[in-house]
């Protein structure tokens, strides 16, 4: 056992029951799952990620890199840091990495294997086989953790936040910035990721204004909750700055019961990055044994949680801070046999310990650990060499340096530059609107800390055009100064010396890149894969920019980092999903008949711009192409309906739309009458199809044009850019109408009959021709009716006031029941329009095919001056050359058909030719035909009718016969009618 | 996520808009009257500039106007251009 | 109880007319309207039961009580008839819905990035809400607001209010 009698900040009244491993321990409230992992002696955590080495806890903070479990109840979730987690009751974990288990593992046999898997082994076996052989086997023994198996039962939100200043971190920079911003009145906003404010300050040792830190932390969190323009949140990590100053920050656990974590997208004026350092550790052989622990993070079990992190302590630095740790755990009755300084002449910090009798080795290093699953002794040695003597110890205190938290800053481009002083990275030049206060700058003493976070405050808010607020700095009884001399690996000693724990590399590794020419530091950590693990490197990255400018003979600055991009830490899927998922991933836009449709046993899919539409209507007992073969020849002898709602429609207002018109169709519209609708073709200026549609004459100055579902987005981009950006001088308005107007449409030679019968006060005689609209009542409802067909024969569009469309579907299903009028879906539409060889430009058109390719010449006007796409077709009909025209295939087998998408090759080809003459567009079985048909692009169609080609699809090969792209009506008499 | 600044509505999230590409790039006035070199440099040649540049946007999901702001394509720094605003 | 303290209605029977016009045309609009409108964005002005909202510095957004609607297209289409202007109903192209609850910005903040701290009472602004384009329109800051949407995304607005509104029992259905 390990918890301390008194002190921390637990609740000793609330005992919590957790598991982990399967076993049973307690805890108190306060305690993380690491601090009660160690209160319950809980040696080994897991083991490390390639070699299998038992682990124990690093550190006490998001820079962990061994303490990692996955959690099963009261959620499932893996890659959990335990020192993060906060322990509740009945908290369920495992070890990871493991199998049988943490103690006894059989993945420890890639420890025999090592010297065959160093660094870029893989680059280098596994050369015989396909990867995917070998990838199977090395996946399941390496990893950490298991995906989650069943669906998320829990809800995440994303929202949208504004502030005038945002402060990252609530340790005494923070909270100093946030008081001075919000006392200026900014609207000022504090994120920290730990459950209480504070940082380090819960584990130092300070005196501010006389008192203890919680003192300080509480009046000042006290004045901020008091301040209606100033808002903190717990448990808040911000994981990426973004441009324009966008911070995204995870919130775990929110205050709203029903959340389970919350993504917050805040837009900050400026930004005050008051992220602290974390400590590093050093380099020695076997750095990584359960029981060698940072030396800061011992402080803090001790103090923040009241556990001894073990009783028989051993410290090795190269810096001032670890005597503070030393003298703390001596205070709380923890032997401390020893502080082992790298450096020849320590400062004032000895007196700590030397106040306590603790013995100082300096000018020695620590060269090697006894113990596997438990440090049991320090070997210790002179710096310069000699032979090492063992001190027996449970618990070895590191301390390398510290390491500014500067990931966050280089997320906006900036880089950070070496401090020389301090053996560390701090930020360089500062972006406009970013600041970087405390610690994460390289100030390491609270009162300057404090000065420096009240600096911040006050510089973000005066940028802004605030007065600085009044600020006493209050006065701080600190311990000795920082000062270090730098250890980047210690010389001597066998065994593995890591560098990075999480992806286990070690400095064997280093060198190996090395001595296999690899000098840029991106490079060796890609090589290497040291700072690549879920920790980013945040504890081992300056040792092994270190390890690599000692071997290369440069210094830490001349090596440089690496480049620090989002998140900071890792982020779940389910609060980056947020609420998109299941049916609210992509919107299902709807129309006043899907519910109709759905609930006379529809099979509905996903057509054009997200619409939700009927793709066949079965009957009992009928397969797709039974009901498509009923649909089909339903419309061609008698009389089918379908709901055209989701098409595009826009009103064009003014005097200059039939120039707008001339210029974004190819044919001629200033001789269109009112009344009159007139098919167009519309091109892209580089000459490719865009879209076709009908545009109707409602009035004088007032015209409708449609467009395909799919297509109305991007026509209406084309006619606003247009108007916009281009030709700024024509007096045109366009209105999207799309939702406004209903349109049902009753195809088929029987439709006049059905009109006739729902009521109608329009005359429906061949007086009202094709491309006709007339204006009256259907089935008591004002409407206008076009006689504009998409199947090929005679059609009624009925566009009635949407808020009518249900009872005016209903009413002309009900008129139409003496002729069996029948519901049509996509996929029979589908199949009318090849009949028909009806070019769909989404469809034949290939982002090559011209309006010439897809045989509709006829509808091109070149004597008109100048339309979009003019001069690209213009360019193309002179350069000629072999272009893929419109076609119509007639495959040979009656059974079969093939596949949209199959080749087109010619007789005697191979399926790999790079000979392809085309491919195939669209395929259907034809009811009205009776047989298998095609539309394809095939090269030089318009002149191969007659010639024979071969289809080659997955499935099989058939041959084929190449016709003119239309197997019904080729005149259009039926649709005139 | 940029903020683009609309002239009518003001800074908003660059997913409300469509970019509609450089905005120092004129189509010519008679296609008819130019050769092909131009007329494909026109359509397919952007300058691609390393540094400030003219861009029009389309705020769709806001007032419907398209307007030019100019960006720098390194540090996304943005000016408005009011000048060229429609 | 889980979820946030707001209701959601549907917004019945509305009219709705999108004016376009050019500066010289609105002085015929203003007057056959009878009154001026508004030239800022978010403002709108209001009066014997018409609202106008300014939507761009040419597009507005007539709303009166449905009965009136054929009335007022007739009276604004002859009134524009020679000048360069639109009238055009779209009553049925948005559907709205109305949103009161001490908790409105705390659903409404996760589909709008805009800030909604400076949209005031009686302001309104055309925006991306979740994945649609939409019209909100603040009643009372921070306990009603109106939501428009084009009527084929009314469905899912509908599921995403109440989703997002916490009520719904675990993930979205």
């Amino acid at each position: 056992m390990r918890r301390l009698a008194s002190g921390g900040d637990i609740d000793r009244n609330r005992p919590l029951t957790f598991r982990f491993d399967g076993r049973r321990y307690q805890g108190y409230a306060g305690d993380t799952l690491a601090s009660a992992l160690l209160a319950a002696g809980v040696d080994v955590i897991g083991r490390s990620f390639k070699y299998h080495r038992p682990r124990g806890i690093l550190s006490a903070g998001v820079e962990e890199t061994n303490a990692i479990v996955q959690v099963t109840a009261p959620f499932e979730e893996p890659n959990v840091r335990a020192t993060m987690l906060p322990l509740v009751d009945g908290l369920d974990a495992r070890s990871v990495n493991c199998w049988p288990g943490r103690r006894f593992d059989v993945g420890a046999l890639n420890g025999l294997l090592a010297p065959l898997i160093p660094a870029g082994f893989y680059y280098k076996t596994f050369l015989w086989r396909r990867w995917d052989f070998y990838a199977r086997y090395i996946r399941r023994m390496a990893g950490l953790g298991k995906t989650p198996a069943v669906a998320e039962p829990g809800r995440y939100e994303r929202v949208h936040h504004h502030v005038d200043v945002l402060i990252i971190g609530a340790g005494a920079a923070g909270l100093a910035a946030a008081l001075a911003a919000a006392r200026s009145g900014a609207r000022t906003m504090l994120l920290d990721d730990g459950v209480a404010p504070g940082g380090q300050l819960l584990s130092g040792g300070a005196q501010i204004d006389g008192a203890g830190a919680a003192n300080w932390i509480g009046a000042v969190t006290a004045e901020l909750d008091g301040l209606d323009n100033a808002t903190r949140l717990a448990r808040t990590v911000a994981t990426g700055v973004y441009d324009h100053n966008l911070v995204i920050a995870v919130e775990e656990a929110p205050e709203q019961s029903w959340v389970r974590e919350r993504l917050w997208h805040i837009r900050a004026a400026r930004v005050v990055l008051a992220s602290g350092a974390v400590e590093r550790p050093l380099v020695f052989p076997d750095n990584d044994r359960p029981g060698v622990m940072l030396a800061g993070a011992a402080t803090a079990y001790v103090k923040r949680f009241a556990v001894a992190p073990g009783w028989r302590a051993v410290y090795f630095t190269n810096n001032a801070s670890a005597y503070a740790g030393a003298a703390a755990l001596h205070d709380a009755g923890i032997e401390v046999a020893a502080v082992i300084d790298s450096r020849a002449d320590p400062g004032a910090e000895i007196e700590l310990a030397c106040s306590r009798g603790i013995e100082v080795r300096t000018a020695h290093a620590v060269v090697g650990v006894d113990g596997r699953s438990r440090v049991r002794r320090a070997m210790v040695a002179p710096l310069r060499g000699g032979r090492p003597a063992p001190v027996d110890a449970d618990l070895l205190g590191v301390s390398g340096g510290f390491n500014p938290l500067v990931h966050l800053y280089s997320h906006t481009g900036a880089r950070p530059v070496y401090d020389d002083r301090l053996a560390a990275f701090v930020p360089g030049d500062m972006p406009p609107t970013l600041d970087v206060a405390g610690a994460a700058r390289g100030i390491f003493d609270t009162a300057g800390v404090i000065k420096d976070g009240f600096r911040a405050g006050a510089d973000a808010v005066h940028s802004l055009g605030l007065e600085r607020p009044e600020i006493d700095a209050p006065p701080v009884d600190d311990g000795p100064s920082f000062a270090i001399e730098p250890l980047w690996t210690v010389k001597g000693g066998r065994g593995k010396a890591f560098v990075d724990y999480q992806n286990d590399v070690t400095l064997d590794d280093i060198a190996l890149a090395h001595r296999e020419n690899f000098r840029s530091i991106e490079h060796i950590k890609r090589y290497t894969t040291a700072g690549m693990a879920t920790d980013q490197g945040k504890t081992g990255n300056p040792n092994v920019i270190g390890a690599v400018a000692e071997l290369a003979g440069a210094t830490a600055g001349e090596t440089g980092t690496t480049t620090f991009r989002p998140p900071y830490r890792p982020v779940s899927f389910g609060v980056i999903g947020g609420m998109e998922r299941g049916q609210l991933i992509i919107p299902a836009r709807t129309t006043p008949i899907t519910a109709w449709n759905k609930a006379h046993g529809a099979a509905m899919n996903e057509a054009g711009a997200n619409f939700r539409r009927p793709f066949y209507y079965p009957r009992p007992g009928e397969s797709m192409a039974d009901a498509v073969r009923r649909e089909a020849l339903a419309v061609r002898n008698g009389v089918g309906i379908y709901d055209g709602t989701p098409l595009g429609k826009f009103e064009l207002h003014g005097r200059d739309v039939p120039v707008l018109l001339e210029l974004v169709y190819t044919n001629r519209w200033h001789d269109l009458a009112v009344g009159r609708g007139r098919y167009g073709l519309m091109l892209r200026e580089d000459g490719r199809l865009l879209d076709d549609g009908v545009t109707f004459r409602l009035d004088d100055d007032r015209y409708l044009m449609s467009c395909g579902t799919g297509a109305a987005f991007t026509v209406l981009t084309h006619l606003e850019r247009a108007l916009q950006t281009e030709w700024r001088h024509l007096k045109v308005f366009v209105i999207n109408v799309s939702a406004q107007w209903a349109n049902l449409c009753v195809c088929g030679p029987r439709a006049r009959e059905v009109l006739a019968a729902v009521g109608t006060d329009i005359d429906l005689s061949p007086t009202f021709r094709f491309m006709d609209f007339r204006r009256g009542r259907v089935a008591g409802v004002e409407a206008r009716v076009a006689r504009v067909s998409y199947t090929g024969e005679l059609s009624f569009e009925v566009n009635v006031r949407r808020r009518h469309a249900r009872e005016v579907w209903e009413a002309l299903m009900a008129a139409g029941a003496a002729w069996d009028i029948t519901p049509i879906g996509s996929e029979t539409s589908g199949v009318l329009r090849i009949e028909k060889g009806f070019v769909a430009p989404g469809i034949e058109g290939d982002n090559i095919t011209n309006a010439d390719d897809a045989g509709m010449s006829w509808i091109v006007d070149m004597s008109k001056k100048d339309f979009i796409g003019r001069r690209s077709l213009e360019r193309d009909r002179k350069l000629g050359g072999e272009r893929q025209h419109v076609v119509g295939l007639l495959p040979d087998d009656p059974a079969f058909v093939v596949a949209e998408g199959s080749a087109l090759l010619q007789s005697g080809d191979h399926a790999d030719t790079p000979n392809f003459q085309g491919h195939v567009t669209a395929s259907c079985f034809s009811p009205t035909l009776d047989r298998p048909i095609a539309l394809a692009l095939l090269k030089n169609g318009h002149h191969r009718h007659g010639e024979r080609v071969v289809v080659s699809g997955l499935q099989r090969t058939v041959g084929a016969e190449v016709t003119r792209p239309v197997f019904y009506d080729p005149t259009g008499a039926r649709m005139r009618a | 996520m940029l903020l683009i600044p609309c002239p009518w509505c003001g800074a908003c999230n660059e997913n409300e808009f469509i970019c509609g590409g450089e905005s120092d790039r004129k189509r010519p006035t008679d296609p008819a009257a130019v050769d092909d070199k131009t007329w494909t440099d026109y359509l397919y040649n952007s300058t691609n500039h390393k540094g400030m540049t003219g861009e029009w946007w389309w705020h769709v999901h806001g007032c419907g106007k398209w307007f030019t702001i100019r960006r720098d394509t390194v540090t996304h720094c943005i000016e408005s251009a009011p000048g060229d605003q429609t | 109880m889980s979820g946030y303290q707001v209701e959601i209605e549907p917004i019945k029977s509305t009219a709705l007319l999108c004016i376009r016009a050019d500066d010289d045309a609105l002085p015929v609009l203003q007057s056959a309207t009878g009154m001026a409108y508004p030239r800022k964005a978010r403002t709108a002005a209001a009066a014997d039961g018409l609202t106008v909202l300014a939507l761009s510095s040419d597009e507005w957004l007539l709303r009166s009580a449905a009965a009136r609607e054929s009335e007022l297209l007739d009276r604004l289409r002859d009134a524009t008839s020679g000048v360069h202007a639109a009238v055009t109903v779209v009553s049925d192209h948005y559907t709205g819905y109305r949103l009161r609850g001490d908790d409105v910005l705390c659903v409404l903040r996760q589909g709008v990035s805009l800030d909604l701290s400076r949209m005031h009472t009686g302001e309104h602004a055309r925006l991306l809400f979740a994945r649609c384009g939409a019209l909100l329109c603040c009643v009372e800051y921070g306990r009603c607001y109106e939501l428009f949407v084009e009527s084929s995304y009314a469905d899912y607005a509908a599921l995403w209010l109440e989703v997002a509104s916490g009520r719904h029992a675990g993930p979205a259905p």
